[in-house]
């Protein structure tokens, strides 16, 4: 294998795949990229068995041959080599010889044959995808995944095709978070999980594509690609619970207020709450939110934000960083909560509402 | 009268046989007879009842010995819940009579009631009296108590005046009867001391008393002049108020009556633990966020593994899913399980943060404060909670 590549596309495709390799993994040549010089392009792929990640550039070839190298050190290697032409050859040794300018490396490498076989799924079909309404999708919705083993079937984001539109849920069972959107895509199945942690992936590479991304769904993975990348995204197996059951109707007890002052208020109480446990009571009466945390061990925080609610009082505790995920994911300027009935969830949504919202459930003494 | 200067009233409270009594109290059918408290057949006896010390059976003492001297007695595993309760409620009451209270073990304590005679308008072996009549009163068990000059001659004191008795010795006093008393009853000298000792013919409290301190000290090292002053009524040690820490750890082991390899039988005993220690983190209300499992195979090799919760949590039910998750992986099939043990760190205010796909939290939360309180008055046995409902059979163990 003999090909020289410009330093730029090289580092291009190895900052891409580095992140994949870093998972951890009982499969040292996971932690490899595999090269694949092959006329006229090379081709690199990476993966740790739920991402997959294939990448072509335009180099030229001297000689065909396929390798598989540790991906951070080659990448930490090209990234402070100067600019111009990086020449790559297979040794004697069987080590990959990276040469550029007077600068000489030798990498230890792995038999290509080890390496996960790659499944292209070209007959896979797709179609075009605004990306920067997923990610804002994403957005709305990766934070309220839960992260806990225990709850498997929670780690990841449910896809739910509605008619035209897309909805998204993201639940931990303490919050829930869904938002939906018409984003021309269609999801054979209608219904799909994919796991946080891929979401994250799949999201850093969206926002790294300029170009036009298709996306389509095979039967275990959901893929994206452009004319020179493509991604595999393994889907969760698993129920998904119904959360469609949770969500309650529209409730007496609205509460609007400022979207930055009730935050801020609440980042001020979120001082004084202990370690493991962030509860705070949240007083609702006419005209204000009174917002109280207490320390068993350093003292109180009370502060008042105003809002607009002419019920009876009442009050609530809450886990205060559950409130502030959710309001940090709403945009606008004011907000609504809709308190419930004893133990019920809270909802908080954008005012005026948008097509996504929140809900917290609340603690018990 | 007013305390001499210097002169100081020291009382020893000793609860007698304190688990046993609280099993007589709790179970009042149980009054009368020989009862046992002890951890099962390959453990050894917490503690017995004046009923089962007649037939020779003591604290410490295999449990297959006291089967043997006393075969019809009654046989407990214990319920620490419920004896950390009564012990919670004694030294309450003892509170209430002086502010310098020492705990130095669940039954047994100090109290000083040096200058007490002008907080009560009473002497210190009066005020004794009444605190001991109320807790024996209020909580339906026996205690002792003897009052002396030094913490020591206190302890040994309440030594002479059990069961359920009171003495108080003045200092002229004290050291002529306790000098009589064998040179193990002083506190701290175990069997190697007692040994040396006797060897050498110093056989009562009184002989080590005409010893030379430094004649001690050649004997014991360090120790025999700490022991010197103990004999010879000069043991300055004050009492030190309590102040209890909250505790860091709640944890159980329990070692089966036979090495099993037996997954499904294993669990159900690891099963039991947890339910124990989720009990006692609930009596204090708190709440663990870590869970650890222990397993001690027959070749003595240990394996633990724990896992955290998001929250302090003290429900059976999730610790119960914990340990089922954790037995799982500490768990192998190749040798034979001789201990297992459950321990909940991470303690703090307990949360319960309801769950939208579990709306029934808050019941098991009921639920559990519902047996305890049965456990804690019927004993352990009493309520059985059946795997399955929710109660996390170990995946992949049956």
């Amino acid at each position: 294998m003999i090909f020289e590549i410009a330093k730029e596309s090289l580092l291009d495709g190895l900052t891409k795949a580095v992140p994949i390799t870093e998972k951890k993994s009982a499969l040292p040549i996971l932690s490899h990229v595999l090269l694949n010089a092959t006329d006229p392009e090379l081709v690199l792929i990476a993966t740790d068995l739920s991402v997959g990640l294939r990448m072509q550039y335009p180099c030229e070839i001297k000689e065909a041959g396929i390798l598989a190298v540790p991906c951070r050190k080659l990448f930490e290697m090209v990234k402070e080599l100067g600019t111009g032409t990086v020449h790559l050859s297979l040794g004697e040794t069987g080590r990959l010889k990276i040469m550029s300018g007077k600068s000489v490396f030798e990498l230890a490498a792995m038999d290509a044959s080890d390496y996960p076989a790659w499944l292209s799924y070209e007959e896979v079909e797709t179609a075009p995808l605004q990306s920067e309404k997923l990610v804002f999708m994403l957005d709305k919705t990766l934070f309220a995944c839960s992260n806990d083993e225990s709850r498997f079937n929670l780690n990841g984001v449910l896809f739910e095709q509605n008619e035209d539109r897309i909805k998204l849920v993201a639940t931990d069972g303490h919050r829930l978070a869904t938002i939906d959107e018409d984003l021309g895509m269609v999801i054979p199945s209608r219904k799909v999980v994919v796991a946080k942690k891929n979401l994250i992936e799949l999201k850093r590479m969206l926002e790294g594509f300029k170009e036009e991304v298709r996306l389509g769904f095979e039967a275990k993975n959901l893929i994206v690609k452009t004319d020179r990348f493509m991604m595999t995204v393994r889907l969760t197996e698993g129920d998904y619970p119904d959360y469609r059951k949770v969500i309650p109707k529209p409730g007496a007890r609205i509460v609007k207020t400022n979207h930055d002052q009730v935050i801020q208020t609440l980042r001020r109480a979120a001082v004084l709450t202990s370690e493991r446990n962030k509860g705070i009571t949240i007083d609702v009466r006419p005209g204000a939110m009174e917002i109280t945390a207490v320390h068993p061990d350093l003292g109180i925080a009370q502060d008042v934000v105003d809002a607009s609610y002419e019920g009876e009082a009442f009050s609530v505790i809450v886990n205060v960083n559950y409130l502030m995920d959710s309001l940090a994911s709403i945009n606008t300027e004011a907000v609504s909560f809709d308190f419930h009935d004893d133990g019920g969830p809270i909802v908080v949504n954008a005012e005026p509402a948008a097509n996504y919202f929140n809900l917290v459930m609340p603690m018990r003494k | 009268m007013s305390a001499l200067p210097g002169e100081r009233y020291i009382l020893h409270v000793d609860a007698d046989a304190f688990f046993a009594s609280v099993e007589q109290v709790l179970r009042p059918d149980l009054q009368g007879l020989p009862v046992i408290v002890s951890g099962g057949d390959r453990g050894v006896v917490s503690a017995a009842s004046y009923e089962a010390r007649r037939f020779g059976v003591h604290s410490a003492m295999p449990t297959v010995q006291a089967r043997k001297l006393c075969p019809r007695a009654v046989f407990l595993s214990p319920n620490f819940s419920a004896y950390k309760e009564f012990s919670t409620r004694m030294f309450a009451i003892m509170k209430g009579y002086s502010p310098q209270v020492e705990v130095t073990s669940v039954d047994e304590g100090y109290v000083d009631l040096t200058g007490t005679f002008r907080l009560h308008r009473a002497p210190p072996w009066e005020i004794a009296h009444r605190m001991l009549s109320e807790i024996r009163a209020g909580l339906g068990i026996n205690v002792s108590g003897g009052i002396a000059g030094t913490k020591c001659f206190a302890k040994m004191t309440t030594g002479l005046a059990k069961p359920n008795g009171l003495l108080y010795l003045e200092p002229q006093h004290a050291r002529i009867v306790l000098a009589r008393l064998p040179v193990e009853s002083i506190p701290g000298v175990g069997k190697k001391a007692e040994e040396i000792l006797k060897r050498r013919g110093i056989m009562t409290v009184g002989d080590v008393a005409d010893l030379s301190r430094r004649r001690l000290q050649r004997l014991l090292g360090k120790w025999g002049g700490a022991l010197w002053e103990l004999a010879t009524g000069n043991d300055g040690r004050p009492v030190v108020s309590s102040h209890r820490d909250p505790q860091k750890s709640y944890s159980k082991e329990h070692t089966l009556e036979q090495d099993s390899k037996d997954l499904g039988h294993v669990w159900s005993v690891v099963a039991q633990l947890t339910e124990k220690v989720a009990a006692r983190l609930r009596a204090d209300g708190r709440g663990a966020c870590t869970v650890t499992v222990k397993v001690r195979s027959a070749d003595f090799s240990d394996m633990s593994r724990s896992m955290s919760l998001k929250f302090p949590t003290n429900l059976t039910r999730d610790l119960l899913d914990c340990a089922a998750r954790l037995f799982r992986l500490t768990a192998g099939r190749r040798f034979g399980i001789r201990q297992v043990g459950v321990k909940l760190s991470g303690i703090d205010v307990p949360v319960l943060q309801t769950d939208l796909f579990e709306p029934r939290r808050h019941i098991a939360a009921a639920r559990d404060r519902t047996v305890d309180q049965i456990r804690n008055r019927f004993g352990f046995h009493a309520v059985k909670i059946l795997r399955g409902s929710g109660y996390g059979q170990p995946p992949g163990v049956g």
